[in-house]
């Protein structure tokens, strides 16, 4: 079977700019959830935050991780990447496979033990946890994709060289 | 294909491959089958707790423990690793982040299937068989893999004078107090 995959152009964003974009994304995620629990189900103000909040959070993954470098230095297989590439590839999985896993277990053990017992809010209904389990198959699928971008070093222009 | 294929070491006797790869299989088939008494019934609902996280915690330490040089190689600091240590860890963790994810996707979807969401509590025996089933094999997946797939063990090396990373430490320090922080919190509240 013949490879499909071409490799993007470098990134050409700076290391803080894309720093700035992945927390940019993460706290839209975040707001996205925040968003699904606190608003009323049937409020239109709470359909159209919640509108919005996702459709930033998929929008911005998709054009930083799917459009960019990040997400093929993440996902390509090895014969595909320099010795340099594979290192901070292999540095990612690492990273993220410590930060899944761990959330994971802690929101497992929020929605199935703490908070029911201490009154805390869990979630309710199909669409809550729709939500949650949506944010949990992003965060996987772009976890080591924003570690690469958050770690590739700035790139060298024709100045540099 | 193994990981390590690609390096020029002698491989070790079937023997030896398959008490090594029967280890983690034992634990986890364990856990697997408390679960499955919990879940049935045979181990009764107050005692369910304890058995559960007491068999994946013996779990957790029988791999650490029983597989220690691969555990040290999957935790330790780059530096500590040749290059063939390191790229037979990348592989170990790209291959337990996938499992991972799926583990994941697999405890978070069910819910949606159950026709009264909101009474999932009613579930808890699977839940919690499931909560503690995860962080097993999310503590010792990476470790597993690579006593699975290493054909180098007969050499030595890794291990016998790496030391886990401090970071490693101090990552499950915090997660050790607060599951017995969460455990103690949820034993004052029932």
């Amino acid at each position: 079977m013949t490879s499909t995959l071409t490799r993007p152009a470098p990134s050409r964003l700076p290391r803080r700019t894309r720093r700035l974009i992945i927390s940019g994304i993460v706290l839209l995620a975040a707001a996205s959830l925040v968003t699904v629990a606190v608003m009323p189900e049937d409020s239109f103000g709470g359909s159209l935050a919640k509108l919005v909040t996702a459709i930033g959070t998929v929008a911005g993954f998709t054009l930083v991780m799917t459009r960019s470098a990040s997400w093929f230095l993440g996902n390509a297989p090895d014969s595909e990447l320099d010795e340099r590439e594979r290192a901070i590839r292999d540095r990612a999985y690492f990273k993220a496979y410590g930060v899944f896993a761990g959330l994971a277990i802690v929101c497992a053990f929020y929605m199935l033990d703490l908070g029911p017992d201490l009154g805390l809010w869990t979630p309710e209904g199909h669409s809550q946890w729709w939500a949650i389990v949506w944010a949990f198959v992003m965060l996987g699928l772009g976890l080591p994709a924003g570690f690469v971008a958050w770690d590739l070093p700035d790139p060298v222009t024709d100045f540099d060289a | 294909m193994s990981i390590t294929d690609d390096f020029d070491v002698a491989p070790p006797s079937s023997l030896q491959l398959g008490l090594r790869r029967a280890g983690p299989a034992l634990a986890y088939a364990a856990y697997a089958a408390v679960a499955a008494a919990v879940i049935t019934g045979v181990i009764p609902p107050k005692a369910a707790f304890l058995a559960l996280s007491g068999t994946a915690a013996l779990g957790i330490l029988a791999i650490a423990i029983g597989f220690r040089r691969h555990y040290v190689w999957a935790h330790t600091n780059c530096n500590e690793l040749d290059e063939r240590e390191q790229k037979a860890r990348a592989r170990a963790y790209e291959a337990s982040y996938g499992i991972i994810i799926a583990a994941g996707f697999l405890f978070f979807a069910p819910p949606l299937l159950v026709e009264e969401i909101n009474r999932l509590p009613a579930h808890a025996e699977i839940l919690k068989s499931a909560i503690f089933g995860f962080m097993l094999l999310a503590s010792t997946l990476p470790t597993a893999i690579l006593a699975w797939r290493d054909r180098a063990a007969a050499m030595g090396g890794v291990g016998r004078t790496g030391r886990v990373s401090r970071r490693t430490l101090i990552f499950w320090s915090i997660c050790g107090t607060l599951g017995l922080g969460v455990g103690f919190l949820i034993g004052y509240l029932a």
